[in-house]
């Protein structure tokens, strides 16, 4: 009986703990949470992105001499083991060796790329698409309506203090870009197959999400060209240009050749069409010109499907995972007169 | 010993309860609303109602912290350092405080939105320095037209003022005038 009532007791005190603990109504709203999930998904592709830059392959050794070998195996035997020193004696257990091990050894990583530099490698890609792509649509009107929604959309992004500029490229493949620091291109041949503002605004947000997620810089940091550099300054920069060129060359096989990695694709879909919403259009946008591209796929030709996931990946993925997050989807804006009026004759 | 111990322990329990309730009645609406968020864009205006058409109370810059008292649709009531308060479209808030870290700080930001006032009665688009001369040096390098690189410097140059954006935004019933009739 005595030990019943002591479960009892217990019980009776954890439940009426919990019932009222002030932890079960703590503060959140739609969009806070959103960007703690975001942040989340952030560190999440970080991680992943680390351990895959870490499990790279390594070049085979050459033959060397004997009596080097055996140096070099010490001087391995030396780099394997986390801990050296007066910490190394102190501290015997292999697992915590490890941990501060890989904390010091992440110090020497590469520094997040600031913003000049950014736009510094930005700029280069930039002058690369106009080359590629048929160079620039120079329609005024046309440009600042393009620049009206991409400005809105970057406004409400996650990234909204860095300015971003839009371009639209003389090219009949449907394609867009957005190259690091705030450079976005778009096709004409792309928007002629957009029907309203919302699809526009959907396809812009696309391309932000990918540079406020710097989605680029993350894929960068597994490159060759940028290992055993530990802050990519302008100074630097300046001072080696074929290691601004090697890094550039990167920079254009992932945007115009591999594409990036599937998972920051849709991911770029997901922030994108959240960006679209926050302005007040109708968050379906980037999933109706997906099914246009859906259609015309396989009869146009554009490096567009070769470097990103299939259209019908990326809209079974909106439709289970991105759009039912959103309610009442109908009372926002699509826009079709205005982008009608907007682009007529000017395509 | 069972008739003991239950009355004695419920009394406990009971005023553990009640203790526990007090606080949560007495803290619920400033555990629910209060956060503090910062603004991220320049000229963010401060509302008398959630409504942007509404008297303009203040207009804040990037980085100022508003303390969430109440939501409505997309809009928060706040309060602001100087203790007035009012209404704010919440996607130009942000949860984040600035590090001042990258190029999307709140001082980037001021000296961006001070650069475009002084300019064109503050704008959002182009950058303070242009097309940088590593890039441009690079594109001449792999033999890159000029067409193209003053391209990229004509892309910079588009300058998409506040006032436009915000008349857009107006004619199309989107951002901060998506809730209005």
């Amino acid at each position: 009986m005595k030990l019943n009532d002591m479960r009892f007791k217990y019980f009776f005190i954890f439940i009426m703990a919990f019932t009222f603990s002030p932890v079960g109504f703590a503060p959140s709203s739609s969009s806070e949470t959103l960007e703690d999930f975001l942040r989340a998904m952030d560190a999440e592709m970080q991680r992943q992105l680390e351990e895959e830059r870490k499990n790279l392959k390594k070049p085979l050794p050459e033959k060397q001499p004997e009596k080097q070998k055996q140096q070099n195996q010490l001087e391995q035997q030396r780099q394997e083991e986390p801990l050296g020193g007066i910490l190394g004696t102190i501290i015997k257990d292999k697992k915590t060796k490890e941990i501060i091990g890989a904390l010091g050894k992440g110090i020497q990583s590469l520094q997040p790329i600031q913003y000049n530099e950014e736009k510094a490698l930005g700029g280069a890609i930039a002058t690369q698409v106009f080359s590629r792509f048929g160079g620039s649509y120079n329609n005024k009107s046309l440009l600042q309506y393009v620049n009206l929604v991409g400005n809105s959309v970057a406004m409400f992004s996650d990234r909204s203090n860095i300015p971003y500029h839009f371009a639209i490229l003389n090219n009949p493949e449907p394609n867009a870009f957005a190259a690091p620091g705030g450079y976005v291109f778009i096709t004409t041949g792309l928007l002629r197959k957009i029907k309203n503002e919302a699809e526009l605004a959907g396809v812009l947000g696309h391309e932000i999400a990918h540079i406020s997620q710097k989605h680029t810089l993350r894929t960068l940091q597994r490159s060759r060209s940028i290992q055993g550099i530990s802050e990519l300054s302008l100074s630097l920069m300046d001072k080696n240009p074929a290691m601004f060129r090697n890094i550039i060359n990167d920079i254009s096989t992932i945007l115009f050749e591999h594409g990036l990695d599937q998972k920051l694709e849709y991911e770029a879909d997901r922030v994108g069409t959240e960006f679209a919403y926050r302005v007040g259009y109708n968050p379906r946008g980037l999933n109706d010109f997906l099914k246009t591209l859906r259609k015309i796929r396989g009869k146009e030709r554009s490096i567009f499907f070769k470097t990103h996931p299939s259209p019908s990946h990326r809209i079974n993925k909106l439709l289970t995972e991105v759009l039912p997050n959103y309610r009442g989807i109908d009372k926002y804006r699509i826009l079709t007169s205005r982008f009608k009026v907007e682009t007529k004759g000017k395509l | 010993m069972k008739s003991k111990i239950r009355p004695r322990f419920f009394k406990f329990s009971l005023c553990v309860s009640l203790i526990f309730s007090v606080t949560l009645i007495i803290l619920l609406p400033s555990l629910v609303f209060a956060a503090t968020v910062y603004v991220k864009k320049i000229k963010t205006k401060i509302t008398e109602a959630p409504s942007p058409r509404s008297k303009i109370i203040a207009v804040i810059n990037p980085g100022v912290p508003l303390e969430i008292i109440s939501r409505k649709g997309k809009f928060y009531y706040v309060k602001l350092p100087n203790n007035k308060k009012g209404w704010v479209f919440k996607f130009k808030v942000t949860t984040k405080r600035s590090t001042g870290k990258d190029g999307d700080d709140e001082l980037f930001a001021l000296l961006v939105g001070e650069r475009k006032t002084k300019a064109d009665e503050a704008s959002t688009g182009g950058s303070i320095r242009g097309l940088s001369r590593i890039s441009e040096r690079d594109a001449k390098s792999r033999g890159i037209k000029s067409e193209h690189i003053q391209s990229v410097k004509n892309m910079e140059n588009l300058q998409i003022s506040l006032e436009e954006l915000e008349s857009f935004q107006l004619k199309g019933r989107l951002g901060e005038y998506s809730e209005t009739k």
